[in-house]
């Protein structure tokens, strides 16, 4: 994506009515507006709570590299991907924003 | 903080001597050990602490040479008079440069200087190399 020439970094952004729900066992990210449903891991709510529109995919990749101690391609991969299903599920939009 | 600088794990204070051994055992078998439900926070919390540092950074790289090194002194706690005689110039020059170090800042005195200095790693990262006397 450009704009004026500039290379522009798009954010993602949580879609307004998803709401966490942490039942024994699971997690749920679930749509007030459809009644869908999606179970969660840890590190993809985790991921889903800095969609906040003002971080950039290469800040969660790289604080998930020092924090889980994974190498910047796995990192890379995991977010690329999680967020990859969170945008075809509707979870998150990207905003250029910023 | 702690598992920025490289540590393995993180236990919470309520984790009990159980699941602090169970957490020993997975960071010795290579995991990290975070919680369950602190991922976010702590990711949240490792992001706005680089953006911080970006910022001191972005900062610290207005100073000249010469304020880099005048900001050093300060982190060694000399007064205006020491800093003027440790880089051979007057203690008006020294005081000048002072201030121009804490307008840059955006902090109002040596010992915030100082402590912004320490608090960002900066002069740790980026060591000043010494150019005494050239004003």
């Amino acid at each position: 994506m450009t704009r004026w020439g500039l290379r522009v970094r798009p954010y993602p952004r949580q879609q307004p009515g998803v709401v966490v729900q942490r039942r024994p066992g699971t997690l749920v990210l679930a749509s007030s507006d459809s009644d869908r449903r999606w179970a969660v891991n840890e590190s993809a709510l985790a991921l889903w709570q800095l969609c906040d529109g003002e971080t950039s995919r290469e800040e969660m990749i790289d604080a998930i590299c020092v924090l889980c101690h994974v190498n910047e391609e796995r990192a890379r991969a995991d977010v690329a991907g999680t967020l990859r299903l969170f945008t075809s599920a509707g979870l998150i939009s990207w905003t250029h924003e910023h | 903080v702690s598992l920025e600088a490289g540590a393995d794990g993180y236990a919470a204070e309520d984790v009990g001597l159980e699941g602090l051994a169970e957490a020993a055992r997975r960071v010795q078998a290579g995991e990290s050990v975070i919680p369950e439900g602190m991922l976010g926070m702590l990711l949240r919390s490792l992001i706005r602490r680089r953006r911080e540092d970006d910022a001191a950074l972005a900062r610290f790289n207005c100073l000249s040479r010469r304020e880099q090194e005048v900001l050093q002194l300060m982190v060694e706690g000399l007064d205006h008079q020491q800093i003027a005689a440790k880089l051979i110039v007057s203690p008006h020059t020294a005081r000048t440069h002072i201030q121009k170090v804490l307008e840059k800042l955006g902090v109002h005195s040596r010992i915030e200087a100082a402590r912004f200095a320490l608090d960002h790693d900066l002069l740790e990262r980026f060591p000043v190399t010494s150019v005494a006397g050239d004003g």
